[in-house]
Order: structure tokens, then C-alpha cells, then sequence
């Protein structure tokens, strides 16, 4: 009888002691704070700007149209070639690739994309006949250290240089009449 | 009947004496769980901050979101080639216990390439301000921030660092 009583007042008193323990442990956690902290490394590459000058111009030369429509060729090399119908003059304007020479961070790659005006106008004859215009039918090129034709990407050098050449192809009416015709082509390259 | 009384006296004095000397038991064990729960904080930090490869330009900003998500402002041109990341800091500690987070104030970060220097400001965290642990007493902690980048920012690689500094609320 009296050993059980003092058996629940035994048990009573530890669960306040417990009770008492888990109180100021929650107050010990709550006063107190506890901190850490780390460092973290943060980086950034600032790299030169890409830049694009124009060199030669795309260049067809002289030529005479012949009695059915055909094309005059320029390649990206600077060599000109034709079919069917025109006739290749060698004298008069020199016959060159249009050039563009690059500028910006060594081994970087960039886009390529070179863009022409669909025709070529005539801007010295005026009357009838003058406002048949000669059609830039393609436009090729090749990249500095790339043997691909008219890769869509190209690499800056380790020297940060690099270099753009463009040939096309006209097609030359049988009606074409003489003058001086003159396009846009546009290359444009931006970082990869 | 009466032994029995004066038994129970007896024990009824010995009692409280054992109840103290339990409760001194349970204080010293009650300081060592708070111990225990300072040393298990840890902070690690896996992943840099990377504001990635881009060409100043007239200048502006380039920004890192908490996701790791790159954006700029400005002329600045980003590079697709080379992105960046957002810092990561593994937290580890008391399982659901919430955090504050301190983020480096504007105007004390600056990355560094020799001479030349571009400050990083705005820092930006997820979680935001406040961070619970896990029930398993982890949480990745993901940092980004906004590199304020000058006309025609001198070219290089740039690096530096900054605190992340976290307090168990």
C-alpha cells in the first residue's frame, strides 16, 4: 500500500524533472543563435567586343549578256566563271571576293550569316530597258582556317583575328542592257 | 499501521532530495543538447557564382537569378556559349529549424582582373531572407546577384568573393 504510493510519487517527480529539462532546453535553443557562414568564389570574363570592317567589294567585273538568260559566278576565291548565256570580258573592273576583316577575343567562336539585296540595280542608264534588274541569285563564302563553304559558325584566331570572303552569283537576262549595277551585301557575325 | 506512517515520512523526505539531484540531471543534459545543436551547423558551398563570358559594350549590368538564370541590362552582349551559375551553399543542422540569411551588402563585393574592377551588388537568394531545414536538416541555398559592368570594361577574367553568413533563428 504505502509502497505504492511512494512508487507514483516517484514517477511524478522524474516527469517534472524531464518536463523541466525539455523547458530549458527549448529556452537554451531559442536564446541562443547559432550562426555559420561561408565564403563563395564569383567569376566573370569580360572579352573584346567583335567587330566587323569591309574590305573589297563583291566584284563581277565586265561582262556582255548573251542571247539567253545564264549567270556570271564569282566565288568567295575571287574567281569568276559563267553559264550559258553571258559573255566574260576580261578588261575593265577587277573581279574580286568582297572581303570583311574580324576583330575581337582570340579563339572565340561566332555566328556567320551573309545576307545580299536580291537584285543588283542599274545606276547608270536610264530609259527603257534600265530597270531590268540583275538578280543576286546566291551568295557564298568562306571563313578564315574553315575549308567548310559558307560555314554558319567560324573561330577568331589566337591573335583574336579572322576574316570574311563572299563570292555570289548573278543571272544575267538575255534582255540586260549596259550600265553599272550595284547591290548591298551585308555579313553580320555575333559570338557564339 | 503506524510504521507504516512514519515509513512513508521517511521516504516522503528522501523523495524531493532524489527529485533535485534528477532535475540537476536533466539541466546538464538539457546544455549539452544546445552543444550539440551548435556544432552540427555546417555550410558548404558546392557551386561558384559565375556571371559567365560576355563583351561590355557602352557598358551595363549582367544579372544572376537564384535559378541560374542569366540576364542583362544595357549594351552589354552575353555570350550563349558561356553562361553562368547561380552560387550554391549546402546548409546543413537541426532537422525543421528556420534560418535567417545575410547577404553581402551593395558596395562591399567587387570582382578583380589586376587593375580593373567591376562591383557586384544586389544579391538575391531562394529561399528569400528566411530558410527552414529539411526534416533531414538540409537545404540548398541558391545566390545570384547583378555585376555592374563599366563601358568598354577593360577584357579579362575577373574573380573575387563574398560571404553568406546564416543564424538559426
Amino acid at each position: 500500500m504505502t509502497s505504492t504510493k511512494l512508487s507514483t510519487f516517484q514517477r511524478s517527480a522524474l516527469s517534472a524533472a524531464l518536463a523541466s529539462a525539455i523547458m530549458l532546453g527549448g529556452a537554451g535553443l531559442g536564446g541562443n543563435a547559432y550562426a555559420a557562414a561561408d565564403t563563395s568564389v564569383a567569376t566573370a570574363s569580360v572579352i573584346a567586343p567583335i567587330t566587323i570592317v569591309k574590305g573589297t567589294v563583291l566584284s563581277f567585273g565586265k561582262f556582255a549578256h548573251g542571247t539567253t538568260t545564264g549567270s556570271v559566278t564569282v566565288s568567295a576565291a575571287g574567281v569568276r566563271s559563267t553559264a550559258s548565256g553571258p559573255i566574260l570580258v576580261p578588261t575593265g573592273p577587277a573581279v574580286t571576293a568582297a572581303t570583311f576583316t574580324l576583330g575581337g577575343e582570340a579563339s572565340t567562336t561566332y555566328s556567320v550569316d551573309v545576307t545580299s539585296d536580291v537584285n543588283l540595280s542599274n545606276t547608270t542608264t536610264v530609259g527603257a530597258g534600265a530597270t531590268l534588274n540583275m538578280a543576286l541569285t546566291a551568295v557564298n563564302w568562306t571563313v578564315a582556317g574553315d575549308a567548310t563553304a559558307s560555314p554558319a559558325t567560324g573561330t577568331l584566331a589566337i591573335d583574336g583575328t579572322g576574316s570574311i570572303a563572299v563570292g555570289g552569283t548573278l543571272a544575267v537576262n538575255a534582255a540586260q542592257i549596259a550600265g553599272a549595277y550595284t547591290g548591298n551585301v551585308t555579313a553580320t557575325v555575333l559570338y557564339n | 499501521m503506524r510504521v507504516q506512517e512514519v515509513f512513508g515520512s521517511l521516504q516522503l523526505k528522501t523523495r524531493p532530495h532524489c527529485f533535485w539531484k534528477q532535475l540537476a540531471l536533466a539541466c546538464v543534459a538539457a546544455v549539452a543538447i544546445n552543444a550539440f545543436a551548435a556544432a552540427s551547423i555546417t555550410v558548404s558551398n558546392p557551386q561558384a557564382l559565375a556571371f559567365g563570358k560576355f563583351a561590355a559594350g557602352s557598358g551595363g549590368t549582367v544579372t544572376i537569378g537564384p535559378s541560374g538564370a542569366r540576364s542583362h541590362g544595357g549594351s552589354v552582349v552575353l555570350l550563349p556559349s558561356a553562361g553562368g551559375s547561380a552560387a550554391q551553399f549546402g546548409v546543413s543542422g537541426e532537422p525543421s529549424t528556420s534560418y535567417a540569411i545575410t547577404l553581402p551588402a551593395n558596395g562591399t563585393v567587387h570582382l578583380a582582373s589586376g587593375a580593373n574592377s567591376m562591383a557586384v551588388n544586389s544579391f538575391s537568394s531562394s529561399p528569400n531572407a528566411v530558410g527552414q531545414l529539411s526534416l533531414g536538416g538540409s537545404q540548398t541555398l541558391s545566390i545570384g546577384a547583378t555585376l555592374n559592368v563599366a563601358g568598354n570594361q577593360p577584357p579579362g577574367n575577373y574573380s573575387g568573393s563574398f560571404n553568406v553568413s546564416i543564424d538559426y533563428n
